[in-house]
């Protein structure tokens, strides 16, 4: 027979176990969930890694094989080197997302002359337009200031990253735009593509970390799904902020807006 | 803006498509324009090389090119490669036309899954082009 003192630790010792396994169960779970996201980021990187070494592959291979004309030769290396610099671009973006993540990377400011560096953007994505037969168009408002404070290469890089996601998305003969102006003390640049849109359910979510739109096969998805969260955290450690108005079936615009005077005030 | 480049645009694509080439043909959709830029160059000693972006017209061209392969990326936006090639296998049976997947993945699933919607073969990205025109040769040779 059980003395009522002992119930009570019998039910409290019960508790705590069941407290105890119901925690360990949670930790499996997370860690599962974890081990399951670094796979599918794995998979990811992977694939825009190995996509970009197909063309470097093949064209190099090729030109080591066959007795080529100069024209073609430059053709060809010139989508080598066009491909090298893709892979390049993913590993500082990866790297790069690492250490603005862990407060490592801080922005440079410097002086930079808007227009300039903006029809830089563009030219660098200029090739990647041709190829895909998608037209160019920029658009800078008259209340553009001539120099604004930025890390020039990390906004640089989160324009064209933003220009080529919507080329990616985008059919041919259709429409990017990049436009350009000042609202609420900021720089506001945005990019419009004519593509296909995002879906509501995805407004929402795709400056997340890997988040990634496409189907839900597995195998047959696109992009590591930094891109975006890289620019949001490089449009943040400006202290400005990032937006999207998408309309399925018209397009997608993506606003990537910093204080103009450099400030880190600004609200995101 | 050269003809392999205006064959991505769909308008384009038609006017094309009304002047079938007299080399042996192979039809590759691939959504990554230097991938296809890439292919086009390499392939064009040996072959006329028609490029699609995407899966829309790939009915359209086996019946105008009446190509002897079709190269297909896993991998695309939209429709992917494998629902493409089951769109199509029937119609690819009908004229003999093999078709060689390409795909990043190195798994047998990704292998299953391209014999299971109807693929003849599969390359692993990245390749050298002389492992991709063997594969080309070997499926050729052996055309039903």
């Amino acid at each position: 027979m059980l003395i009522p003192g002992h119930s009570v630790c019998l039910i409290v010792l019960a508790a705590v176990l069941a407290a105890f396994v119901l925690f360990k169960w949670r930790q499996r779970r997370l860690t599962e969930r974890l081990e399951g996201l670094r796979k599918t980021m794995n998979e990811a990187v992977i694939h825009d890694l190995k996509n970009p070494l197909t063309s470097t592959m093949g064209a190099i291979s090729f030109l080591l094989d066959e007795e080529v004309d100069t024209k073609k030769r430059n053709s060809l290396l010139a989508i080598a080197l066009h491909s090298c610099r893709a892979q390049m671009s993913l590993i500082e973006t990866l790297l790069d997302t690492e250490r603005l993540e862990g407060g490592e990377l801080t922005p440079r400011l410097e002086d930079v002359d808007v227009r300039a560096f903006l029809d830089e953007c563009l030219d660098g994505v200029r090739g990647t337009a041709a190829h895909l037969g998608v037209r160019l168009e920029e658009c800078l408002e008259a209340s553009l200031p001539e120099r604004v404070l930025m890390d020039r290469e990390l906004v640089e890089r989160s324009l064209i990253n933003l220009l080529h996601n919507a080329l990616k998305y985008t059919p041919p003969a259709g429409k990017v735009t990049l436009s350009a102006g000042v609202a609420d003390a900021a720089l506001r640049v945005a990019v419009t593509d004519t593509g296909a849109g995002i879906a509501k359910e995805h407004i929402g979510k795709i400056f997340g970390k890997y988040y990634r739109v496409e189907g839900g096969d597995q195998s047959t998805r696109r992009g590591s799904g930094l891109g975006l969260y890289f620019c949001r955290m490089v449009a943040e450690v400006h202290g400005g902020a990032i937006s999207v108005v998408s309309e399925q079936g018209r397009g997608t615009t993506i606003v990537f807006s910093i204080p103009k005077n450099g400030s880190r005030s600004f609200p995101s | 803006m050269s003809n392999d480049e205006r064959l991505e645009e769909p308008s384009s694509q038609e006017r094309l498509l009304a002047s079938p080439p007299r080399r042996p043909c192979v039809l590759v959709v691939d959504d990554d324009g230097t991938i296809r830029a890439m292919l086009k160059g390499a392939l064009a000693r040996d072959y006329e090389v028609v490029c699609l972006a995407n899966g829309d017209a790939v009915a359209r061209a086996i019946e105008v090119y009446r190509p002897q392969l079709l190269l297909l990326d896993v991998n695309i936006l939209g429709d992917d490669g494998y629902e493409i090639c089951r769109r199509v296998r029937e119609q690819a049976r009908k004229n003999g036309l093999p078709i060689l997947f390409m795909t990043v993945r190195r798994d047998d699933a990704a292998f299953l899954k391209s014999l299971d919607s109807g693929g003849d073969a599969f390359i692993r990205k990245p390749f050298e082009i002389a492992a991709l025109l063997e594969k080309i040769d070997c499926l050729l040779k052996r055309r039903f």
